[in-house]
């Protein structure tokens, strides 16, 4: 009786679920994987959103296509103009057999031209919309997205959204990116207001193009170029450096390598990097230095006055990587000189930076997050209007540098004298 | 018959049409196997008259002799013709040739005629040979200094003699109704008759063909001992006293089924299992009211507390080691007879996932041990359904490399992924049954060969995936690792429906499924323990129920029996170790 | 009628609670405590805590005053046989309406994180299957099978938490005192209600060992949660911020899709809803069968089990009347907490009465 009454009850339920279908049931074979997507200004409509969605079958099909990349590219790539983002993705449904997802979407690529003029509503969509998260990265190319997905030719990997999100983890080797540019903190930061947000930027080089501006060779030494601009030539064609600068949602401007290292130093996120010195006993020479973090970065806020002060103190730690025969700075007498000679670089680099972002006004570096501490309630710092502020805001930044280590080897070869 | 002849036979329409084919049900328009019947029935009832006639006369001849006299007034007859005759008829001879009778003259002053029955094949033909017909038959006349009185000659005759001095069989008893002696007969014993005596000896010979100690099959174990129980209850029990060399052990021994009349020995320790649960043991045990009980399996059907339930109400062993440990906890255990397993109650579901040899490795092993079930368990369970629930329904878990690894797999594979894994399922379990049902000589070689063949084809066929394969393979392994047979069975099933749950809602289903398992789980009891316990409810004393403490640490036994005590060994029993603390002197021998 | 001793022992209350109460996270009540609190959220969750212990009191005094016995009868022996089915009706109607609201506020939520196309009533019929199991077995069973599902309850929250951290930005959380004092602490006594839901405890009286073990069980729990709350909102309002955290309809779903450690442990949130799913089966089945208990009490019925599916089918048809998502939230909000906020007045009003009228403790005096 009880099995009968068990049975039914089985039946009815299964009935239920097999003449009512599963709903969200999709099968990997059935969708199409956005791994990227790039945001253009449209012609005929707001924008033209172009998405690179994975082809499976060559990319694990078993290395015949490896190695040049080029033809047989593992990836199919469309554009199509839409008001949203939401509407490109039904529009593409309608030409492809499979169903178009974001779920494995890793970055959006946003046009500069689009990103210095157009607003927060192509981010609500990624903040609403359920299947794209906050976790994309948000990268801003140097000329059209579209064209940059094309071009795009990472040698190394097969699958090009692994290289980008390899590429995000040099932050922590290099210090010449930012430490994240989700846009979750993107929109967190245009929410809060406490900091503004920087992103990711990206250029493709072209090896024919002729360069537009060759950088100096202080400038090289120091990494102050951005993307497009990188002294190389070979290797993957896509180049990750430096930083978009916002205001609120609109980018104001580009921040080269050294200013992002810069950055992440006045915010106590720097974790490592190597510097080029100029060297004080050999002008025209560099001592290169593996500095690290030191002690965390003290920060006083006074608002007394009429303008806002700051008063800031970096500690750092340095180990020789490299100095010119002949001049050993392993000796005590000597090492001050050093240290001196590199935290004025470091100085006269930040005070540059802060110069920068004054004149355009924006706050990336965070120093909100400082000030706001000063005050009881929301309503107070409200008041205050902190980003209208930042640019009368008297900043004065000290750097202390500790040798700490000196490579391998102490003296210079002897040899070279 | 040639070719010729049958081809003959086809044509030739006098050859008549054929008999028609045995049928039992039909009664052949004959009412004769009726007839029969009652006849049988008849002659049943006569002998049974027969048997309550000679009953009230012998009752009517003890009056008188007192209360005794009365007890021991059987329904046997003085005379031996007629006390032979009726066993021959109860026995339905001469059609069965089973009971063997023996017609033998006992050597005594004066000879009397005596027969010895047994049944062939369950008496032991030597210690008949040699301890009853050899002591009556030659022996009996030789001068016994009968009670010192120095009465020269041949013995007298009276049953107390034959007990006490003419008989060396090692366990003899009085007998004095018939059904009693059909009994003993029937196990093995042999009877023996004497002219003029209402009174029948049953000498112990039982003897029937037994499988000797081996190793156990399902249970076995590296380390510790390697013998496992066998059909014969008797044997089972010695092997569990010769571990628990106390008096407080008790075996009470009840008997099931009317036909089979199976005995069921339930044993527990006196003084630690608590009184409520013996009783309540034997309550459900004299309750089985059924023709035929053929084990420990089917007994353990009429008595557990969750019939329909998916996972076992009681614990089935076939190692003695495991029985006396779980006698000492203040369990109870039950052999049923013919059967090589011995059933424990109440068990908890931890007690499902252990082994004994989770106590014979150092304490941390053991542990890892137990871990590595409790995975094997979690696996065997969850992991195909977790597989279509990401596959199906949330590709974005897998990383995203991975993820389009799987999906290049699945781009040549035309059945949904659900399909394939139910399809490579049960091809595993169809290896599975027939592997344990191929002679064990090629059996696993079959297995071997099946497996291998089968999911290469498989992947080659491109009916399935690579990757699931190995889930399917991860997943049969993992359900070998869990120890209890049963178990292992309801955890295969109880993975089908959350594979269901998991198709038709994705992770939604698979939860839901899982909650409703778990507040079933809760909601089981064996013989009125939690069976969840003692993690939930908590009852102390978790040290060795997900992993295995130290066992000088093991002071209490589990809580959840109720034990009449709780102690089982001293505080601390490591005295002579200095990291034992200063407590160690004072408290050792408390 | 005096039945078996009770099994709930202090361990299962405490965690009986906790699931309860902690099953509110997952919804959009921690935008709730931001909304109020700003960045000084887990000042109101904290205030909320303490005046939520508070609250409880009573009850646990109540439930000394009469050891092993329900709301139910309680009421009925200290009200009278008119007035004390009156108030176990109102606690059983609260308690019924927060399970409608509830199942309705979890549908939604399951198919905004997991299962967007799937129709709503299916997904309520389902969690509704596991109400109707639960509520069938029993308040031992399931508070059993609650201590089991613990450690995935809890895994379910702290994991989300932990693996935020990362991200967090202490920053975010001045300016210290939020919009000011008195709107933190108006805040925390509005939401304060949450003694309401342990006031399940005291509707399942009869099934604990001890009163004691039922005191403590609403106090541990309580406290449990409300830290557990603390630092959710705190970790939520380190990552959005507190403007973008309190417009967040599933700021827990959120936070839990953001994980992101490394290539290999990222978009993990579905299986994080699987946990949830869980506290929120125990929520409702815990809710819902007090709700049952106190009713078949009220109505004098000598068994629950024939009012679970009738009241079941009632849920799920109320569950499906709101119009949208937002209704929801506002009922719950606007009406809920209040009322359940006053409904911590009825033990009151009993423990006055059983004082004036010299009901029970008598054993208990001293």
């Amino acid at each position: 009786m009880q099995l009968k009454r068990a049975a039914c009850l089985l039946l009815a339920l299964v009935t239920l679920f097999v003449a009512t279908g599963c709903w969200d049931r999709r099968e990997l074979e059935e969708t199409g994987f956005v791994l990227a997507l790039g945001v253009d200004k449209g012609e005929q409509s707001r924008y033209a959103i172009t998405a690179m969605i994975a082809i499976p079958a060559k990319m694990a099909g078993g290395g015949k296509g490896g190695g040049g990349g080029g033809k047989d590219k593992p990836v199919l790539q469309t554009t199509v103009e839409a008001p949203t983002i939401a509407g490109a993705i039904s529009l593409i449904d309608s030409y492809l057999d499979r169903r178009v997802s974001l779920l494995h979407t890793k970055a959006l690529f946003m046009a500069e031209d689009l990103a210095r003029e157009s607003g927060l509503n192509t981010m609500d969509e990624f903040v609403r919309f359920r299947q794209a998260r906050r976790t994309i990265f948000y990268i801003v190319t140097k000329g059209k997205a579209a064209a940059f997905l094309k071009k795009m030719d990472v040698q190394q990997e097969k699958d090009p959204q692994r290289f980008i999100e390899q590429m995000t983890y040099n932050s922590r080797a290099t210090a010449m990116i930012p430490a994240a540019s989700q846009i979750q903190q993107f929109v967190t930061s245009v929410n809060t207001g406490y900091t503004q947000p920087i992103t990711y930027y990206a250029a493709i080089k072209d090896e024919g193009e002729a360069q537009a501006a060759v950088p100096k060779p202080e400038q090289v030494a120091a990494g102050d170029f951005a993307a497009g601009d990188l002294p190389r030539k070979g290797g993957p064609n896509l180049e990750l450096f430096g930083a978009a600068a916002f205001r609120r949602d609109r980018m104001v401007g580009v921040l080269t390598g050294e200013e992002v290292r810069y950055v992440l130093l006045l915010q106590d996120q720097f974790q490592r990097g190597y510097f080029n010195i100029a060297d004080p006993r050999a002008p025209g020479k560099y001592v290169s230095l593996d500095v690290r973090r030191g002690r965390p970065m003290t920060i006083a806020v006074d608002l007394t006055g009429d303008r806002p002060r700051l008063d800031i103190v970096v500690s750092l730690e340095g180990e020789i990587l490299a100095m010119q025969p002949g001049i050993d700075y392993t000796e005590p007498e000597f090492q001050p000189r050093l240290e001196a000679a590199a935290a004025a670089e470091i100085r006269r680099g930040m005070r540059g930076l802060v110069q920068k972002t004054q004149e355009w006004n924006t706050d990336v570096i965070g120093f909100g997050s400082h000030v706001v501490r000063q005050f009881p309630t929301v309503a107070a710092w409200e008041s205050f209007k902190w980003p209208e502020h930042y640019q009368d805001a008297n900043v004065r930044v000290e750097v202390r540098m500790t040798l700490r280590r000196f490579g391998v080897q102490l003296s210079p070869p002897k040899a070279a004298r | 018959m040639s070719l010729w002849q049958s081809l003959m036979q086809l044509l030739d329409p006098a050859s008549g049409r054929e008999d028609e084919p045995f049928s039992l049900g039909d009664d052949d328009g004959a009412p004769a196997a009726e007839q029969e019947g009652a006849s049988r029935l008849m002659a049943d009832a006569q002998l049974r008259a027969e048997g309550i006639m000679t009953h009230i006369d012998n009752l009517l001849e003890a009056q008188g002799t007192g209360k005794k006299g009365l007890e021991q007034a059987g329904d046997l007859s003085v005379s031996l013709k007629e006390n032979t005759e009726r066993m021959k008829a109860t026995f339905r001879m001469p059609e069965n040739m089973d009971l063997i009778v023996r017609e033998i003259t006992v050597a005594t002053q004066p000879p009397t005629p005596a027969a010895v029955f047994f049944m062939e094949g369950l008496a032991d033909k030597t210690n008949l040979n040699r301890d009853i017909l050899g002591p009556l038959m030659l022996l009996s006349h030789l001068d016994h200094h009968q009670d010192g009185e120095g009465d020269a000659g041949p013995t007298t005759f009276t049953i107390s003699t034959v007990v006490k001095r003419l008989l060396p069989g090692h366990q003899v008893t009085e007998k004095h109704d018939l059904e009693a002696i059909t009994d003993s007969l029937l196990s093995g014993d042999s009877v023996l008759f004497f002219e003029g005596s209402s009174t029948a000896l049953a000498v112990e010979t039982k003897g029937f063909p037994m499988r000797s100690v081996g190793e156990p099959k399902t249970e076995k174990v590296i380390q510790g001992p390697h013998d496992a129980f066998v059909e014969a209850f008797r044997v089972n029990v010695s092997l569990v006293r010769r571990r628990l060399k106390d008096p407080r052990v008790i075996t009470k021994v009840l008997t099931v089924g009317q036909i089979s009349k199976t005995y069921v020995a339930v044993l527990w320790i006196d003084g630690i299992a608590t009184p409520k649960l013996v009783a309540e043991v034997k309550r459900r045990i004299e309750a089985v009211n059924v023709d035929i009980v053929g084990g420990a399996g089917i007994l353990e059907q009429y008595i557990e507390d969750n019939p329909s339930s998916l996972l076992p109400g009681m614990l089935t062993t076939e190692r003695p080691d495991r029985v006396a440990a779980y006698l000492s906890e203040g369990h109870v255990a039950v052999f049923v007879d013919n059967s090589p397993q011995a059933l424990i109650c109440p068990i908890t579901f931890w007690s499902l996932l252990q082994t004994a040899e989770d106590y014979y490795l150092r304490f941390p092993f053991g542990s890892i041990l137990r871990f590595v079930r409790m995975a094997a368990l979690l696996v065997a369970l969850l992991v195909p359904a977790l597989y279509i629930a990401v596959v199906n329904y949330h590709p974005e878990m897998i990383p995203t490399e991975l993820m389009l690894f799987v999906a290049s797999t699945r781009e040549n594979v035309p059945l949904p992924a659900v399909v394939e894994l139910v399809l490579m399922d049960l091809a595993f379990e169809l290896i599975r049954e027939a592997g344990t049902r191929i002679p064990s000589v090629i059996g696993s070689t079959i297995g071997l060969v099946a497996s291998l063949i089968l999911g290469q084809a498989a992947v080659e066929a491109k009916i399935v995936s690579p990757l699931l394969i190995l889930i399917v393979a991860l997943t049969g392994l993992a359900s070998f690792a869990i120890p209890n047979y049963m178990t292992s069975f309801g955890v295969r099933s109880l993975r089908f429906m959350l594979v269901g749950a998991a198709t038709v809602l994705g992770f939604y289903g698979v939860a839901a499924a899982l909650f409703i398992m778990t507040v079933h789980l809760a909601a089981m009891q064996s013989f009125g323990v939690p069976f969840l316990s003692p993690v939930a409810p908590s009852r102390g004393g978790l040290s060795d129920v997900l992993g295995r403490g130290p066992l000088f640490r093991m002071e209490m036994r589990p809580g959840y029996t109720h034990p009449l005590d709780r102690r089982r060994q001293g505080e601390i029993i490591r005295t002579w170790d200095p990291k034992a603390g200063p407590a160690a002197e004072k408290g050792g021998n408390s | 009628m005096k039945s078996r001793a009770g099994q709930i022992g202090l361990t299962q209350g405490v965690i009986l609670v906790y699931a309860i109460l902690a099953a509110k996270l997952f919804i959009q009540y921690p935008s709730f405590l931001i909304n109020v609190g700003g960045p000084a959220a887990w000042q109101v969750a904290l205030i909320m805590t303490g005046a939520g212990l508070v609250l409880f009191l009573p009850m646990s005094a109540l439930a000394r005053r009469f050891p092993g016995q329900g709301l139910g009868k309680i009421s009925e022996t200290v009200a009278g046989p008119y007035a004390g089915p009156l108030l176990s009706l109102t606690v059983a109607a609260w308690l019924f309406a927060t399970v409608v609201i509830g199942l309705r506020a979890f549908t939604e939520t399951f198919i905004m994180a997991i299962l967007p196309t799937t129709p709503p009533s299916v997904l309520a019929i389902v969690i509704l299957l596991c109400v109707i199991y639960a509520a069938h077995r029993g308040i031992e069973p399931l508070s059993r099978a609650t201590q089991m599902l613990f450690p995935v309850i809890a895994a379910g929250i702290f994991l989300v938490l932990l693996f935020s951290l990362p991200r967090a930005d202490a920053s975010r959380l001045y300016p210290f005192l939020g919009f000011g004092p008195s709107p933190t602490i108006s805040g925390g006594l509005f939401y304060s209600g949450i003694a309401a839901e342990a006031m399940v405890l005291l509707v399942v009286g009869h099934a604990f060992e001890d009163p004691e073990s039922l005191h403590r069980s609403g106090l541990y729990g309580i406290l449990l949660f409300g830290l557990t709350a603390a630092a959710t909102v705190s970790i939520l309002v380190m990552i959005f911020g507190a403007p973008d955290a309190a417009q967040q309809s599933f700021p827990m779903f959120n936070l839990a899709r953001l994980v992101y450690l490394g290539r290999f442990l990222q978009r993990t949130e579905a299986f994080m809803v699987m946990f949830w799913i869980f506290a929120v089966a125990v929520r409702l089945s815990a809710l819902f069968y007090a709700g049952v208990v106190l009713l078949t009490e009220a109505l004098r019925l000598p068994w629950y089990r024939p009012l679970v599916y009738p009241m079941a089918v009632l849920a799920m048809s109320l569950s499906l009347l709101p119009k949208d998502f937002v209704t929801v939230i506002r009922i719950d909000r606007d009406w809920l907490r209040p009322l359940g906020l006053a409904l911590v007045a009825i033990p009151v009003v009993l423990l006055v009465l059983a004082a004036v009228r010299r009901k029970g403790g008598e054993t208990h005096a001293a």
